[in-house]
Parts: structure tokens; C-alpha cells; sequence
């Protein structure tokens, strides 16, 4: 089940809002719940046995490194975690990748067995990872009740699509969370926000971008140069309204309920260096790495050499979290490239020139883009053939004049929603309405509009679309 | 104090002592917002007074019953089971069905993500959203008055078959292979393939003007796999009925210049409709189409809004047919003529800027000897039969109807006409698509008895119908981009073979 469904909307999620605001505040751990195993369960029974399983490893490997005081206990207790939740994390993920490539090397083994991926596996695996780190390192306390650590891996906001939310930051909202009426307000309106970017325009950018570039299918290989930027375009406002549209609501059903997730984007199109895009994006998964691989690993603090190395492991496993495909790492590996250009060529230059670097920034994540949309190689190839002319098709057709024209307000107001703008148009609003009551009757008026507007348009795309991708399923 | 004064103060203080308005505030104020993000730089200047945060108080309260009220409305009519359609007039296709149960399906997550997918697809006032989306997708952008949708296709080139040069014998590629399919060819596979064959409507569409047309891509393989079925069907039926192969060509094929054609990068369908009459066999009666209608083309063949054609245009193919049959055809034109309108067919549901095509007009005749049809929509059980008209006075309707779906009952799995004025005890089974609804519907008066498949969702078999109603006439018409197809090919085997897929 996605939240971008008419079922999660208004069967799940009212119902979960409706059981969850009658019971006893006592209950309302067990009713999230016995509602976050069903959302689970919901794409297939058996991987909940999963889930449990990993989450009852990190229970008892929690506990175990907290009752012992020796180092070499502790360490035992983190590398029964690591072998465990990683191994499966390889196992169903990673399997087919390295017999795929040891096939291809040594032409054996000739069968590769199917594995089903099972759905937010990296996003769960990460998170219980974090809680057992975090328990050994005595950042938090270790949970003594199974199931409250259950309710933290399984939540649904957050279970399969993310953000990665650290044990940390949401210990105290399990047992001793608090809401206001504020917090349901805030909390459904940026569910709603979330639900209309992910509906509406995050579907109809993937809509245009695989009408541009159909992957696997020989249409591809017909489409022109103009139609190739034009569908890259469109892909690349879809996978930044698409993420931070699933974060943004999985944040807005916490709130609604006490629970203060972190922010997992923050404009990540407005960054000024490739350093700064990855301060913006995907925070949750960036900042995992920063503090459980690359700070263990020495960080920064080091020789050159540690340092490139450091770097180098951080960012071949970010692109392997991303799929178990060659194009995710390469896609990993091309902003280390940057990353490391940045740092001893070109770091001061762009932090003086901030236009210049605003501009190489997104053109180096434009293509970044490419290599992260094609596992192909063939398609992949030939779409950066075709992007400079190279392919033999043309530099435009009456297709893609088309489409560019259908959808040219979408295209604008999709470029406009990757900025800041409506941020800050939201908070002029609020300083003229302090000063003007006609304002704040507009203002008010619209506070109360907007939500319920999202969601209305958010079900006639719902209800009226067939498209509807969810592109989270290689992670 | 009681709790609701301390929630009322807690955010009057939250609101009060910042210059920003307290929704956007506690949104900055989200634990681990990026650095960017994490606090105002600069000190308040100025902040909400306590009248204006109770104001604010309230409209978001009201904010949040009107969200509360849209869930539980949403919620309770999703619960309305008798409220969810199985059929969709404006996108002219059969629903989801609810799955049945099944372990397997269960625990792997299939069961319960087709239950998602039922729930969604059927959904109360499903055309009324579709309608509400498709005005929100027009609002995206600008629609040129010349646009071409889809044409991301590449058409095999089309081979010379030159006048009665033989059928090209060279060995072909395989082609992707078919997963054979027996006489319980399940439910799923039939809609998805129907689906894959309606998809064939928007892989194509250019729009001129106030007209739009839908393009042919040539597919040489699956052209000789649906020349096969016919050829197989020919052979199976020799000695007990005559085989017509009718193949029409689409409405861009007739209308639109070669020139434009070749721009647009489709061939030309006269010669592929050439092409497909000339991989059957002899024994296959094949009736002229695109002359015929071209001959025709300043007349109202096809409409503007829709990629069907007129009744006009199915006289003049079987005006064609007769010919070729050696019958008088029916006196058509003296026939009592209606006409409904406005119509606004599946284009307007495909094309962005759909007001600018000119809205249609369905011109009908009724025909003057058989007056009835009966159909089943569900041909496995053949239980009572539903009644319609051969052609239904659809004048009453209210605009915008499905006006095409007057001929003889619409899309239906088995549908059965009986002529009371004609005695000779002539037949004919006719296997076809849409397009074949208002042909059948101008060839009533040529048989006493007509029995019509439509191809993607009968379970019919070809030979027991013959031999059970002694079927002197089996007639083959498909629409060139559905005939051009292996899921056409593949849905024709499955009514032709008796083992579904092959003549062993």
C-alpha cells in the first residue's frame, strides 16, 4: 500500500485517525501499531516475519550490549547486529547484483535464483542499525519493551519510503509524546501538501518523463535530443517531488499524532556545490552515513589519502543503497568526483561565485540523474549519445513540442515548487496579516482552505489517473 | 484551568512572541530542520496580537474539520459497495473486479494489492474524477493547434506485395515468445490484453485543427500472426462455412494526405491492408475497405472526437462485402434516419486541448427488418440474455453520451440478432471489435441469423458456434492498429483453436 492510494486515504489512514483519537491515550501505542504491521503486511504477509525478526536481532542486541559493561561484550553485541541485519540486508538485496556479475565473469553459476526484494527493507535495516549504534555508544537508552521498539521500526509513515528516523529523535515521543491542536493542524496540512506534490505533480512529471524516455521498450531509442533533456527535466523535478512528497507526508502524520520527525530535504535544488545539494538531500540517509560510517572511518580528521578513502566508502555505499545495480554505485562515485573536486579545486571558487556554483551544482545533479535513471547501459549510453546530437534522431519533433507546450505551466510551477517560494510567500502572508485585518481574514481563509484544497485535487488525480509509480522499490 | 485554556495558551504563547504566523513557525521549528532552516536570523518585529492568534486559532480548527469531514465522506463512500461502478462509459472499459481469495495470493501481497487496485478503479463517481483530472491536466500548459500524443513508435518498413505477387516465404526473426492459453483463458489475462489492444488508440494521435486522427504502425510480424489465425481459421472451416476477412483502415489512414503520413513517419494503410490480405490464402474472401471509404473520405466517415467510425462509412464496407459475397446490399439510405448529439468520443479523454476538436454528430439509420439483439456479457454461463436494440433511440439521451454504444448493444462478449423478416435461414458469426458494432448493425437485413463476438472478451470457441448454429458465414473484422497487434493475434487464437493457441 502507498500513501498516494484512494485504500491508504480513506480506509487505512481515516480509520487509523479515527481508532487512534478514540481509544485511551494509553492504547494509542498499540493501536499505531497493530496499524503499522497491517500497512507492513499489506505487500505480502511473510516479509512482516522480517521486519519482527530484524527488529527482535536489535531488541536483543540492544539490550545485551546495555547489561554489559565490557568493551569486547559491547562489541560483540554491535557485530551480531551488523552480520545479521546486514547479511539479510545483502541476502534479498544484493544477491542476484553479485551472482549476476559472477556470472557474467566466469559464465556460472547459469541459474540465478529470484529473490523478492522485500519493500523498505534498506529503510528499516538502517534505522534499527542506528538504534543499536546509538545504544553503544550510549547515546540512547536501550528499549526494554519489544514491541515499543517494534512500533519504531514498522511505523508506517516512515517504514517504507522514509526518512531514516534515529531511535534518538523519537525515544521520548514514544512513551511521553503530547499534541496540540496546532500540531494536528500543522501536521495535516503538510500531509496534504505532501499528498498533492506526490498526486499531482510528481505523477504527471513521471508521467511526461517516461512518455520522453520510455526505459526497455524501443521507443526509447526513436526519441530526439530535445525530447531526451525534456524527459531528464521532468525526471529530475519527479524524484525530488516524489521523495520529499513521501517524507513530507510521513512528517505530517507523525505530527499529527506527537511525533516531531526530522527534516529529510531542505531545497535540495537551490544548493550552491554538490556539498551543499547533499546537505539538502535526503538528510536522513546522508547523515546515517556521516555518523555510522565516515566519522567511525576517521571523517576528515586524517591524511589525504584516509580521507579520499573515507570518502570513497561512504559514497560507493550510498549509490549501493540507492539499487543493486552498477548505475547506482557509478552514480554514488560521480559526486565523489565532484565532492573531491570541490574540496582541494574548486571549493573557493564557488564559494565566492555562489550564481556560478548554483549553476555547475545542477548540472552536475542533472546528470547524476542520468546515470541514476538507467540500469541499462545500453540506454544509458544511448540517451547521453542523444543529448549531444550523437544519436541520429534529430534535435526535435512535433511530439515533444507537444508535450513541452501540454505541459508548460506544470513545468513552471514544478520548478517553482523545488524552491523556496511558497515558503516564503506563506510567511510574507503571516507578517502582512499582522498588520492588516482584511490580510488576515485572507489569511486565515486560506490557512483553513489549503489542506482540504490539496486533498480534494489530490483524490480527482488519484481517482482519475492510472499512473501512479512508486520508484522507492530498489531501495 | 482547564485543558483546553492550557492548549489555547501554549499557542498563543507560541504565536505571540514571533512575527511569524504560528503554522508557519511550527513547521520551521521541526526538530533537525537543515541548518538553513533551523531559526529565524532576525528578531521578531512584530507579532500576532491574542485576538488575531484566536482568530487563526479558529480557522485552523476549521481547517481541520474540513479535512476530518472530507476523510470520513471519502471513507463512507468507499464503503458504499453498490455505489462502485464495474464499467466505465467515459473511458469505455470493463473495471477491476474484486479478486477472489487465494492463500498464495495473500501471503505473497498480490491478493491484498488487487484489492488497492479494485478499491481505486471502482470508486464512486469514477467518471466524474476522471472528468474533474482531465480538466486539471488541461490546465497544465498550452495545447498547439497541431500536436501529435504519443509517436514514440517506430513502424516496420512496409514490404512491396506488388498486385498478385505471392506471400514473402523468407524466414523471420522469432518474434517474442507467446505463453500458450487454453479455453479458460483467465480473466485478468483477457482484460489486460483487451487493455494492451485499447492502448493502441493513444500511441498515435495527431490532431489538426478541429479533427483528431489516430496513426497505424506497421508490425510485420504480428500482421503474419493475425494472417496465420485466419488462414488456420479458413482451414478449419472449409467445406462448412465462407471465411471474410474485413480489416479497416483508422480514420488517419483515409483522412490525412500520404504527405502527412510520411512526415508523421506511418505508412500508408492502403498498401498495408494490401499487405494483409495478401499473407491469406485464397480461400479467404477479402472485402476492399480502403478504397471504398476513400473513395468516400469528403463524406462524415469518421468522427472528429472519436477514433470510430460513422454507420456511413460501415455501409459502405458492407456495401463492399455484398459485393464481394455477389448479395444486393440493404436499401440503406431509405432507412429511418436519427441523430444524436453532441458527442464527445475517446479523444476527448486522450487529446489535452479536446475543445478545440469540433464536437460529432452520431448520424444513424434503423435498420428496417431486424429490430432486436440479445447479448451476454458473461458467456461462460450463458444465463438469461440482456435485451437492446439494433440500433437504440439514444435521442433522449443527454449530451455527451456514449451515443456510439447504440449499435447492438455495445461491446458485448456474445450478442445474437435474429432477422424475422428474412426466411432463408442464412447465418453469419461475426468476430470483431468496436468497429464491427455498426457494421453488423447495417448487415442485419442480409441474414436471418447473426451471432458477433467481440475478440478481446469473449470465451467463445469458433467451431462450436459453427456447428451449433450451422454458420454458413464466418466474418473476421478488426480495425488495422488492433488487427496489427500479437495480443489481437493471440486473443483471435483463442477463440479459433479449440486448444487456444495452435492448429495441433
Amino acid at each position: 500500500m502507498v500513501f498516494s492510494s484512494l485504500i491508504f486515504l480513506f480506509v487505512f489512514f481515516a480509520l487509523n485517525l479515527a481508532v487512534y483519537f478514540t481509544v485511551p491515550k494509553r492504547f494509542r501505542n498499540q493501536v499505531l501499531l497493530v496499524f503499522s504491521l497491517v500497512f507492513y503486511a499489506w505487500g505480502g504477509p511473510k516479509y512482516l516475519l522480517l521486519l519482527v525478526g530484524e527488529t527482535l536481532i536489535s531488541w536483543w542486541c540492544g539490550l545485551f550490549i546495555s547489561r554489559h559493561e565490557e568493551r569486547s561484550k559491547k562489541r560483540l553485541g554491535i557485530v551480531i547486529e551488523c552480520v545479521a541485519l546486514l547479511g539479510l540486508l545483502a541476502y534479498f538485496k544484493y544477491t542476484r547484483f553479485f551472482m549476476g556479475n559472477i556470472a557474467a565473469i566466469f559464465d556460472a553459476p547459469e541459474l540465478i535464483p529470484e529473490i523478492f526484494l522485500p519493500i523498505g527493507i534498506s529503510f528499516y535495516t538502517f534505522q534499527l542499525i542506528s538504534y543499536v549504534c546509538d545504544v553503544y555508544w550510549d547515546k540512547v537508552q536501550a528499549q526494554p519493551t519489544f514491541w515499543k521498539l517494534l512500533l519504531y521500526s514498522s511505523l508506517f509513515y516512515q517504514c517504507i519510503a522514509g526518512p531514516i528516523v534515529r531511535y534518538s529523535t523519537v525515544a521520548d515521543d514514544i512513551d511521553h509524546r503530547k499534541v496540540t491542536s496546532l500540531d494536528v493542524y500543522a501536521g495535516m496540512r503538510r500531509f496534504c501538501i505532501g499528498l498533492a506534490k506526490k498526486a499531482v505533480l510528481a505523477n504527471s512529471c513521471a508521467s511526461v518523463a517516461d512518455t520522453l524516455l520510455p526505459m526497455g521498450t524501443e521507443g526509447l531509442f526513436l526519441q530526439n535530443t530535445a525530447g531526451c533533456w525534456l524527459g531528464m527535466l521532468f525526471f529530475m523535478l519527479q524524484i525530488y517531488l516524489d521523495f520529499s512528497a513521501y517524507s513530507d507526508m510521513a512528517i505530517g502524520m507523525g505530527r499529527m499524532v506527537g511525533f516531531r520527525f526530522l527534516e529529510n530535504f531542505n531545497y535540495p535544488y537551490q544548493c550552491t556545490s554538490i556539498q551543499d545539494f547533499w546537505r539538502r538531500w535526503h538528510i536522513s540517509l546522508s547523515s546515517f552515513f556521516r555518523d555510522y560510517v565516515y566519522i567511525p572511518l576517521g571523517g576528515s580528521r586524517c591524511s589525504k589519502l584516509k580521507y579520499v578513502r573515507n570518502m570513497t566508502v561512504v559514497w560507493f555505499l550510498t549509490g549501493l543503497w540507492h539499487g543493486a545495480s552498477w548505475n547506482y554505485i557509478f552514480w554514488g562515485l560521480f559526486f565523489l568526483v565532484f565532492l573531491l573536486l570541490e574540496k582541494f579545486v574548486i571549493g573557493g571558487f564557488i564559494k565566492k561565485h555562489r550564481g556560478v556554483g548554483h549553476v555547475y551544482a545542477l548540472i552536475v545533479v542533472f546528470f547524476g540523474w542520468v546515470l541514476f535513471k538507467f540500469e541499462n547501459f545500453t540506454e544509458l549510453g544511448w540517451v547521453l549519445s542523444c543529448m549531444f546530437g550523437q544519436a541520429g534522431t534529430g534535435l526535435g519533433g512535433l511530439e515533444v513540442q507537444t508535450l513541452l507546450l501540454q505541459n508548460l505551466f506544470l513545468l513552471i510551477f514544478c520548478i517553482v515548487a523545488c524552491t523556496e517560494a511558497g515558503k516564503k510567500l506563506h510567511l510574507r502572508m503571516g507578517r502582512m496579516a499582522q498588520s492588516s485585518p482584511s490580510f488576515l481574514r485572507v489569511y486565515g481563509i486560506t490557512e483553513a482552505l489549503t489542506p482540504v484544497l490539496c486533498l480534494l485535487v489530490s483524490v480527482v488525480a488519484l481517482a482519475g489517473a492510472s499512473y501512479n509509480p512508486f520508484i522507492y522499490f530498489q531501495f | 484551568m482547564g485543558p483546553k485554556r492550557k492548549v489555547g495558551d501554549a499557542a498563543l504563547n507560541m504565536v505571540s512572541q514571533i512575527p511569524l504566523p504560528p503554522s508557519a513557525y511550527s513547521e520551521e521549528g521541526q526538530r533537525g530542520a537543515a541548518p538553513a532552516a533551523e531559526k529565524p536570523k532576525q528578531a521578531p518585529r512584530k507579532s500576532f496580537s491574542r485576538r488575531q492568534v484566536a482568530y487563526l486559532k479558529k480557522m485552523h480548527t476549521a481547517g481541520t474539520i474540513a479535512f476530518g469531514a472530507v476523510m470520513a465522506l471519502g471513507c463512507f463512500a468507499g464503503l458504499l459497495l453498490f455505489a462502485h461502478p464495474s464499467v466505465s462509459a467515459l473511458e469505455n472499459r470493463q473495471l477491476t473486479e474484486f479478486p477472489e481469495f487465494n492463500v498464495g495470493a495473500f501471503l505473497d501481497g498480490s491478493y491484498l494489492e488487487q484489492v488497492a487496485l479494485w478499491y481505486s478503479d471502482t470508486y464512486p463517481f469514477r467518471d466524474a474524477l476522471v472528468g474533474a483530472n482531465l480538466d486539471l491536466h488541461r490546465a497544465f500548459g498550452i495545447s498547439p493547434e497541431t500536436q501529435l500524443i504519443g509517436g514514440n513508435r517506430q513502424s516496420d518498413q512496409l514490404p512491396d506485395t506488388g498486385e498478385g505477387e505471392p506471400l514473402e516465404t523468407e524466414a523471420e526473426p522469432e518474434g517474442p515468445k507467446r505463453e500458450p492459453r487454453d479455453h479458460d483463458i483467465s480473466e485478468p489475462e483477457v482484460r489486460q490484453r483487451a487493455a494492451n489492444i485499447e492502448n493502441q488508440i493513444s500511441d498515435g494521435i495527431y490532431v489538426n485543427g478541429n479533427a483528431a486522427y489516430t496513426l497505424y504502425y506497421f508490425d510485420k510480424g504480428a500482421t503474419k500472426a493475425y494472417a496465420q489465425v485466419i488462414n488456420d481459421a479458413a482451414k478449419m472451416l472449409e467445406g462448412k462455412a465462407d471465411v471474410y476477412s474485413i480489416v479497416l483502415p483508422t480514420n488517419g489512414g483515409v483522412m490525412l494526405d500520404d504527405s502527412v503520413l510520411a512526415s508523421l513517419g506511418v505508412p500508408n494503410q492502403d498498401q498495408a491492408i494490401d499487405y494483409f490480405y495478401s499473407c491469406m490464402d485464397d480461400a479467404i474472401i477479402t472485402v476492399p475497405t480502403f478504397d471504398t471509404l476513400y473513395a468516400h473520405r469528403d463524406e462524415y466517415l469518421y468522427f472528429r472526437t472519436d477514433f470510430h467510425w460513422t454507420q456511413l462509412a460501415a455501409y459502405y464496407v458492407y456495401e463492399s462485402f455484398c459485393q464481394q459475397k455477389g448479395i444486393e446490399p440493404a436499401p440503406y439510405f431509405q432507412w429511418k434516419q436519427l441523430s444524436f448529439g453532441p458527442y464527445r468520443g475517446e479523444y476527448d479523454q486522450l487529446v489535452s486541448n479536446s475543445s478545440q476538436l469540433l464536437a460529432d454528430e452520431v448520424r444513424v439509420r434503423v435498420p428496417a427488418g431486424a429490430k432486436t439483439v440479445q447479448y451476454w456479457d458473461d458467456d461462460m454461463t450463458l444465463g438469461e440474455p440482456s435485451k437492446a436494440s439494433v440500433v437504440e433511440d439514444l435521442t433522449n439521451a443527454p449530451p455527451n453520451s456514449n451515443f456510439y454504444g447504440c449499435f447492438i448493444g455495445g461491446n458485448r462478449a456474445l450478442t445474437y440478432i435474429e432477422n424475422p423478416t428474412v426466411t432463408d435461414g442464412s447465418s453469419c458469426l461475426v468476430i470483431k471489435d468496436s468497429f464491427g458494432n455498426p457494421l453488423v448493425s447495417t448487415m442485419v437485413d442480409s441474414y436471418q441469423y447473426i451471432w458477433c463476438v467481440d475478440f478481446r472478451f469473449t470465451h467463445q470457441k469458433m467451431m462450436d458456434l459453427v456447428e451449433e448454429h450451422n454458420i454458413q458465414d464466418v466474418i473476421f473484422e478488426n480495425v488495422l492498429m488492433f488487427a496489427g497487434t500479437y495480443d489481437c493475434s493471440d486473443l483471435l487464437a483463442s477463440i479459433v483453436y479449440p486448444n487456444g493457441y495452435s492448429m495441433e
